[in-house]
């Protein structure tokens, strides 16, 4: 299927917060309750439609634990937007955000932009975290911030919509290349050089090659 | 196809039995001036005892009793059916036969009565249900991994075989006969009173259909149990060689193992897939026991893992200042979060599931074992599935020793110099086999690690269904590590032609997510056709000269 852009998403978080339901949710539009445990990186892909234009999604769903950090670290790059995920239900997950944003930030171009999500939204009862510390977090670092919950579905298309409405306005301003590749963005085949705002975009066909080698 | 429905309703509805003495002018016929048709007159006054008492919702059946039809031609011309009918459930069946797209096949195949409709759909019912569920185990890999389940269903499948079999020539015959005869008969039948009556040509249409139909019920009746004895043959030939081979290792090859492992035949035996009531034996003999994990050993650390998971169970999980006794704390947790996502799709390893317990305990004991590694992710699907071919503590010997290998330890301690050996390792080694694939591949940015994490981590349980994956396990322990790259290559052979024609995200999602439907035959074909050496170097030449580049760069 043919895309104006085609945009990279990671995804990341302590293991265990819903990364690959929240992923499942936005692709399938469903939800697992026992879902498999993510070895390395998963991929999703799905098309968006922004400001009338075709925008393809590729995520890459990491693996959580921290000692496989190492691993996917090489993951971040070339990605044009990442969703940091926490568990409402884990103050733990919470915690150790300062440490996944250093190295998000450490392993991306400087550009990417940020989602904050605490999950789990569903489960008020067992909150752990509070909806203004989430925000306060997102404040202090200059993220977005949205709770959502990969159960009910709530705030799932938002957020990777939003990520992604965010990105193209850096486009329009001008703050991606989107010549270069290593910024998470590609140009889809039918797209003109002139709509892209004067920069060539030929040869890059309708296949990914970015972010990975 | 309005004259021709009820007519069939008129067929199968009344299990009548044969008609050969009947003849329509000795019938008592008389025209009814309201329904416009020909009935059957009373011989005697209806009963006066009470019907039993009506369905709710059909009040016509009583309309019908008062308009003054008796019970009794009826009753005449099912003599000799089993039992002579009240009119209610010969009205139902019509509408278990519009319902059912097939009655007579299922009534055949049950041996029931055709009248029987009901229950046979039960039952045909449940065999798609046994059939589906069956393919569900068989799709997931996991049916043939209990050999006692195993020779179970071939007893049962040997039953069927001969209930189907053995009396069909005759049995089918009569049944058949029983059929046509039946409803020879039904078509002499008084129809509805709310129908037309029918022409004598519409009556032989309607003859000629129905037996049209009976027939093409017979023919796939045939075709279908032809291609279940079929498939019932490959099944019991397939156990006959699983029990041939069982007797082969349980008698000449367990009692003789040092002097016969290396032997050509029993590698060949191997390479074909363990019994799998011999696996678990084997993979322990295979393994070995450098690390000397003794029964008391095992005890000791079992027992430290169990009162630390007793202590997180009830909430107050020793947070002592000590790194090791905190790594193991933290090790603990992960577990916990893990073991329930390991398999889900068997529902063995969940809360409630009965290897839940084991597989935590199991990853606990190793996180006592070695706090230097602790839990990473994988583990636990490796841990299970020795846990499916052996005894707890056994699968913990041969999970230590397993994880003790030098390739698995590196994954394990996350050695990057290491996997980024192994990695330029295999990349030479898929250049070297699948050129247009590599090609391909690179030119579209899928590097091996990101399948192959998900594949090595857990060796290939989590990604192949998993009699498919113990049989990479059997080689594997056969071989060596230089197997699983094999086995690697093997599965892009396998899809090579399907994997060149995907872009970046297709590729690096069939490669996360590889078909449920894998067939192992076809991948040890696969497997066959590659090799884990170039030239005269060897798969560890070739992981050695990765590790030291030299100045003439990583392997090609």
């Amino acid at each position: 299927m043919s895309y104006a852009y085609l945009f990279k998403y990671i995804i990341i978080g302590d293991t265990g917060v819903g990364k690959s339901c929240l992923l499942l949710q936005f692709t399938d539009k469903r939800f697992q309750p026992v879902h498999d445990l993510t070895i390395g990186v998963e991929f999703g892909a799905r098309m968006i439609t922004i400001d009338g234009k075709q925008v393809k999604l590729q995520i890459w769903d990491t693996a959580g634990q921290e000692a496989f950090r190492s691993i996917t670290r090489s993951y971040y790059r070339g990605a044009a937007g990442a969703l940091l995920v926490y568990d409402i239900t884990r103050r733990d997950t919470f915690n150790h955000l300062t440490t996944w944003l250093e190295d998000a930030r450490q392993h991306s171009n400087s550009n990417m932009v940020i989602m904050l999500i605490g999950n789990k939204s569903d489960l008020e009862s067992r909150r752990d975290v509070k909806r203004e510390e989430g925000e306060a977090f997102a404040r202090e670092h200059g993220l977005i911030f949205m709770e959502t919950s990969a159960k009910t579905a709530a705030n799932v298309e938002e957020a990777f919509i939003n990520t992604a409405k965010e990105i193209y306005e850096k486009i329009q301003e001008g703050v991606f290349d989107i010549n270069n590749e290593a910024n998470g963005i590609k140009l889809g085949p039918q797209h003109s050089p002139a709509a892209a705002g004067g920069m060539a975009a030929g040869g890059l066909g309708g296949s990914q090659g970015g972010g990975c080698c | 196809m309005g004259g021709g429905r009820p007519s069939c309703c008129c067929h199968k509805s009344r299990s009548a039995p044969s008609a050969s003495g009947l003849c329509v002018d000795s019938l008592p016929l008389v025209y009814d001036r309201r329904t416009r048709q020909l009935r059957l007159q009373p011989a005697v006054p209806p009963p006066p005892a009470a019907p039993p008492p009506p369905a709710p919702g059909k009040p016509g059946l009583e309309e019908e009793r008062d308009s003054g039809v008796g019970e009794s031609p009826s009753s005449t011309l099912q003599q000799g059916a089993a039992a002579p009918r009240p009119l209610r459930p010969r009205r139902r069946l019509p509408e278990q036969h519009l319902e059912s797209s097939a009655p007579t096949t299922a009534c055949t195949r049950s041996g029931r009565p055709a009248s029987d409709g009901g229950s046979s759909r039960d039952l045909s019912a449940q065999g798609a249900a046994a059939a589906a569920a069956d393919k569900a185990a068989k799709k997931r890999g996991i049916s043939g991994l209990f050999s006692r389940c195993t020779s179970l269903t071939s007893l049962t499948s040997l039953a069927s075989l001969t209930s189907s079999t053995g009396d069909s020539p005759c049995r089918a015959a009569r049944r058949n006969s029983g059929l046509q005869a039946g409803s020879m008969g039904l078509i002499l039948e008084p129809r509805p009173h709310h129908l037309p009556a029918k022409s004598r040509a519409e009556e032989s249409r309607h003859r000629l259909e129905h037996q049209r139909m009976l027939e093409e019920a017979r023919r796939r009746d045939q075709k279908d149990s032809k291609s279940r004895k079929k498939a019932i043959q490959a099944q019991l030939k397939t156990e006959h060689s699983l029990a041939q081979s069982t007797k082969i290792w349980n008698q000449d090859i367990l009692p003789n193992w040092e002097k016969v492992r290396h032997t050509r035949k029993v590698s060949d035996l191997w390479w074909n897939g363990l019994p799998p009531s011999v696996r678990g034996r084997v993979w322990m003999l295979a393994l070995g026991n450098d690390l000397h994990v003794t029964p008391q050993l095992y005890k000791v650390y079992h027992q430290e893992a169990l009162s630390i998971l007793r202590a997180a169970a009830q909430g107050n999980a020793p947070r002592s200042p000590c790194e090791v006794r905190e790594a193991k704390t933290s090790s603990v947790d992960l577990i916990r979060l893990d073991v329930a996502r390991t398999f889900p799709q068997l529902g063995l390893f969940q809360k409630g599931g009965p290897y839940h317990d084991l597989l935590h305990e199991l990853l606990g004991t190793y996180a006592c074992y070695r706090p230097d590694v602790g839990y990473i992710q994988g583990m636990s699907f490796i841990a299970a599935v020795l846990l499916l071919n052996t005894d707890p503590e056994d699968a913990f010997v041969c999970f230590a020793n397993l994880l003790n290998r030098p390739f698995l330890f590196s994954f394990f301690q996350l050695d990057q110099s290491m996997m980024s050996a192994y990695y330029a390792t295999y990349t030479a080694l898929l250049r070297e086999n699948l050129p247009a694939l590599w090609q391909h591949m690179e030119a579209e940015g899928v590097t091996p690690d990101l399948y192959l994490v998900d594949w090595l981590y857990t060796l290939f349980s989590k990604s192949l269904p998993l009699d498919v994956a113990c049989r990479i396990w059997d080689v594997f322990l056969r071989d060596g590590e230089a197997f699983l790259a094999r086995a690697a290559l093997g599965i892009l052979h396998l899809y090579d032609e399907q994997l060149r024609s995907m872009e970046f995200i297709n590729l690096a999602q069939f490669l996360t997510g590889l078909p449920d439907d894998l067939d192992s035959e076809a991948l040890f074909k696969s497997i066959t056709k590659v090799h884990t050496s170039i030239g005269r170097q060897t798969f560890h030449d070739l992981v050695e000269r990765s590790r030291r580049p030299s100045p003439l760069g990583s392997p090609r």
